[in-house]
C-alpha cells in the first residue's frame, strides 16, 4: 500500500474500526479493499466501493507522489546517457535517501500502463517505501528498501527471493512471463549536509548494466527467468574489455574456429558446461539437472577435456572454460 | 470443472522450427492427464499454450465450451503450479494463499473459508502463520499447490512440480497429488519427464517426442501395448530390450531368429505375421526385462522359448536382481528375476522368453506390428 492508500485505510479504520487494506486492483483502474475484524452491511459495502472507486479515478487524473522521479527515470533511461541530474524535489517522500535494492523486470508481452504497477503495489502493500516505475514499454524497475542485515549473503538472498516472488505473482495473477534481474541494495544517492546529491549517474549506470546483462543472461540461461546480477561479475568484467581484446583472449584459449566447430557440432556439450558450472561442479546435481545418468555426464566431461584440453573437473581449467564459453557466446555469429 | 479439447494444435517459431506438431487430444472433465517425454519434446510448450503463456500458431483450444485461443491467461480460469514453487517471501502462508483472492475482491469470510479448507486438504493448517523462510521444500510446494487450489479453477496445470524435491519427498508428494485429484474432482494436466510419475499418477498418459504425440492411452495400455519403439523404450525401467532379427517359417513353425536366439512364436502372433506377409522380413523384437523368465518348469515346458546366455553384470536390488546378459542379439539384454543362488557374473544361464509378451516392431517405421489381440492374456 502506498502512503496515500495507507492514509485512506487509516481513515476508514477510524470511521468503522477493524483492519483495512485498500489499493488498486489487478485490472487497470479498479480499486479493491478489505476490512478484517468488522461486519459491514451491504449498503455500507456498496457505498465504500463507490467512494473508493471515485477517489481512485480522481487520483489517476492528478499527479502522484513519485511521478516526477518516475518520469525523470524513464526519460533518462530512454536517453541511454548516464550524466543526468535528478530534480531534487522529485525525491521528496520516496525514502530513497536510504539504501535500496532494485529489481529490473522485462515482461514477455506489452502490458497496459498501470496493470503491473497496480499489481505490485498491492503485492508490496505492507511496505512503506516500495516504488514501481515503468522505464520502457515492457520494462519496469522496482525500488525496494533494504532491511537491516549485517550479512551480505542474507541481503542478497532476500533480494533474490523478492525477485522470485515478483516472477511468481506476475505469472500466477497476470499469466505474464517475465525475465527478472535483481541488484544488491546500497545507497545510490550520497547525502551531503542533509541534501540529496542530484547526480543520477550511479543509479543510471546500474540500470544500464542490468539491461545489458539481462539480454546476455536471457541468451545464456533462457530456462531460468530470475537472477541476481551479482552472479555475473565475470561476464561484466569480460564485457568491459574491447572486442579485439576479447577475441585475443579467446584465441589464447583455443582458436575461435575450434570453439565454434566443437560447440556447433554438439549442442549438448555447451549445455553440459553451463549446467556443470551452475551446479558448482557437483556431478550428482548436474546429472539431475540435465536429466542424464551420472556416467553419461562423466563421459561428456571427458569429451570436453579431450576437445578443449581443459579439464572441467579441475578448478583452474573450469574457470578458463567459463571464460572461453562467455567469449565464444559474445562473438558467435 | 471442465474438459478440454486440443484440435490440430501447432507451435512454430519464426526460424521454422516446429515445436508442437498437430497435437490432438480430448480431455474429459475431471481427468488426470500426464504429458511425458524427453527434454525438448514439446510437452511444456503444449502446457504453456493451454495456459496462454505461449501463442498457438495454428489450431483450436477449447476449455469447456469456450474457444480460448485469444483469451488472456488470467481469464482462462486455470491455475498453474511450477517446478520453482516460488512463494511470496514477505507474506505468511495464509497471506500467500489469500493474495490472489484478495486481488479479485473476494469477501474476507470467503477467503478465510477457502484458505483454511485448502490448508486442511494439504495438511498445512499448522503452518498458516509462518513465513516461507521457515518452511521445508515439501511444505513450500504444498503452499504453492494451496495457492492454486483456493482459486477453484476449472483446470490445474502442473509443470514438473516435483522436480526440485528430493527422491523421498517426490514419492510422497506423488501420492499426495493423486489423492488431491480424487478429492478435488477437477481436471489436471501434468507435465513430467519422469515415466514413473506418469505411470503412477495419470488416468491417461500422452507420450511425446519431437513435438508429435506418439501415443495417448491409459498407463496399462501404454505399457502393455506400446504403439512404437519409442514408447516401448521410454516407458518402463529397466527399459524394454530390443533385438533385431528375421521372421522365418520352417517346418510349420513361425520363428523369430537372431544372434543366439530362435524363438517360436505362439499361434496368434504366428498367424498375424503370415497374414501380414512378414515371413522372411527383418523385424525388431521387444521384450521387457520381467518377461524373461527364470522358472525351471516354464523353461522345461517351453523349449522353443529358451535362450542360452552369459551373465555379464549382476545388480542385486534385494527384492529382485537385474542380469545384464550377453550372447543374444548384439546388445546386452536385461532380465529382471527373483534373487537366488548361482547367479554369478561370468556364468552361463538358461532363461525363457515369455513369447506371449513379446512385441514386434517394423524395422523401418518402428511401429508395432501386432495389435492387442495378438498378446497372451496370462501375466
Amino acid at each position: 500500500m502506498d502512503k496515500f492508500w495507507m492514509q485512506v485505510a487509516q481513515g476508514l479504520k477510524a470511521q468503522y474500526g477493524g483492519e483495512w487494506t485498500v489499493g488498486p486492483g489487478v485490472d487497470s483502474g479498479s480499486t479493491v479493499w478489505h476490512a478484517d475484524g468488522i461486519t459491514l452491511t451491504e449498503e455500507q459495502e456498496a457505498a465504500i466501493t463507490h467512494v473508493l472507486q471515485a477517489v481512485s479515478n480522481a487520483r489517476r487524473q492528478t499527479s502522484q507522489p513519485g511521478d516526477g522521479f518516475g518520469q525523470w527515470l524513464r526519460r533518462a533511461v530512454k536517453s541511454g546517457m548516464s550524466n543526468w541530474s535528478i530534480p531534487g524535489e522529485s525525491l521528496i517522500g520516496l525514502g530513497l535517501e536510504h539504501p535500496f535494492g532494485f529489481i529490473w523486470i522485462k515482461s514477455h508481452d506489452h502490458l497496459e500502463d498501470t496493470i503491473l504497477q497496480s499489481l505490485l503495489n498491492r503485492y508490496f502493500a505492507d511496505f512503506l517505501y516500495v516504488h514501481v516505475y515503468q522505464i520502457d514499454d515492457d520494462e519496469w524497475i522496482v525500488l525496494l528498501p533494504s532491511t537491516k542485515s549485517t550479512r551480505v549473503s542474507a541481503m542478497l538472498e532476500q533480494m533474490l527471493e523478492h525477485a522470485q516472488g515478483i516472477h511468481a505473482v506476475l505469472l500466477e495473477e497476470l499469466g505474464q512471463h517475465s525475465f527478472i534481474l535483481a541488484e544488491r541494495p546500497k545507497r545510490w544517492f550520497r547525502s551531503s549536509g542533509g541534501d540529496v546529491d542530484r547526480d543520477g549517474s550511479t543509479l543510471l549506470q546500474a540500470i544500464f548494466a542490468l539491461k545489458r546483462m539481462g539480454q546476455w543472461v536471457k541468451q545464456w540461461i533462457p530456462e531460468e527467468p530470475v537472477h541476481g546480477i551479482w552472479a555475473f561479475q565475470t561476464e561484466q568484467l569480460i564485457m568491459s574489455l574491447s572486442a579485439a581484446q576479447q577475441v585475443q583472449w579467446l584465441n589464447q584459449l583455443g582458436a575461435m574456429a575450434k570453439w565454434h566447430q566443437v560447440l556447433a557440432d554438439d549442442e549438448e556439450l555447451e549445455q553440459t558446461i553451463r549446467v556443470w558450472l551452475q551446479s558448482d561442479a557437483n556431478s550428482s546435481e548436474a546429472s539431475k539437472r540435465l536429466f542424464i545418468h551420472r556416467n553419461t555426464l562423466l563421459y561428456r566431461l571427458e569429451k570436453i577435456h579431450t576437445q578443449f584440453g581443459l579439464d572441467p573437473r579441475r578448478l583452474e581449467d573450469l574457470m578458463l572454460l567459463r571464460i572461453g564459453l562467455i567469449l565464444y557466446k559474445l562473438h558467435k555469429k | 470443472m471442465a474438459g478440454l479439447q486440443l484440435n490440430n494444435i501447432y507451435k512454430r517459431y519464426g526460424n521454422g522450427a516446429i515445436i508442437v506438431n498437430d497435437f490432438n487430444l480430448k480431455i474429459k472433465d475431471k481427468e488426470f492427464i500426464v504429458l511425458v517425454g524427453p527434454s525438448g519434446c514439446g510437452k511444456s510448450t503444449t502446457l504453456r499454450m493451454i495456459a496462454g503463456l505461449e501463442d498457438i500458431t495454428d489450431g483450436e483450444l477449447w476449455i469447456g465450451d469456450r474457444l480460448v485461443n485469444d483469451i488472456a491467461p488470467k481469464d482462462r480460469d486455470i491455475a498453474m503450479v511450477f517446478q520453482s514453487y516460488a512463494l511470496y517471501p514477505h507474506m505468511t502462508v495464509y497471506e500467500n494463499m489469500a493474495f490472489g483472492l484478495k486481488l479479485r475482491n473476494f469477501k474476507p469470510a470467503e477467503i478465510d473459508l477457502r484458505v483454511r479448507e485448502a490448508a486442511q486438504i494439504l495438511d498445512i493448517s499448522h503452518l498458516l502463520e509462518r513465513k516461507p523462510k521457515a518452511l521445508s521444500g515439501g511444505q513450500r510446494q504444498r503452499v504453492a499447490l494451496g495457492r492454486a487450489i483456493v482459486r477453484e479453477p476449472q483446470v490445474f496445470l502442473m509443470d514438473e512440480p516435483l522436480s526440485n524435491l528430493d527422491a523421498k519427498l517426490r514419492v510422497q508428494m506423488r501420492a499426495e497429488i493423486s489423492k488431491l485429484h480424487k478429492r478435488l474432482q477437477t481436471t489436471i494436466i501434468y507435465v513430467t519427464h519422469d515415466q514413473i510419475e506418469a505411470m503412477t499418477m495419470g488416468d491417461r498418459i500422452v507420450v511425446m517426442k519431437d513435438g508429435i504425440v506418439q501415443q495417448a492411452d491409459t498407463p496399462d495400455n501404454i505399457y502393455t501395448y506400446p504403439h512404437n519403439i519409442f514408447v516401448a523404450g521410454f516407458i518402463g525401467s529397466p527399459a524394454m530390450n530390443f533385438i533385431s532379427g528375421v521372421v522365418t517359417n520352417q517346418t510349420g513353425k513361425v520363428t523369430f531368429r537372431a544372434n543366439g536366439i530362435d524363438l517360436v512364436m505362439p499361434d496368434g502372433k504366428a498367424r498375424a505375421l503370415i497374414e501380414k506377409g512378414l515371413v522372411n522380413s527383418e523385424v525388431i523384437l521387444g521384450i521387457r526385462p520381467e518377461h524373461i523368465l527364470d522358472d525351471a518348469d516354464y523353461i522345461r515346458a517351453n523349449p522353443g522359448s529358451v535362450i542360452y546366455t552369459q551373465i555379464d553384470v549382476k545388480e542385486n536390488l534385494g527384492a529382485e536382481v537385474y542380469l545384464y546378459l550377453t550372447g543374444v542379439g548384439t546388445e546386452p539384454v536385461v532380465a529382471r528375476i527373483n534373487p537366488r543362488q548361482g547367479l554369478e557374473e561370468g556364468s552361463s544361464i538358461s532363461l525363457a522368453i515369455d513369447t506371449d509378451k513379446v512385441h514386434l516392431f517394423d524395422k523401418d517405421s518402428q511401429r508395432a506390428i501386432l495389435g492387442p489381440e495378438h498378446y497372451g492374456l496370462s501375466k
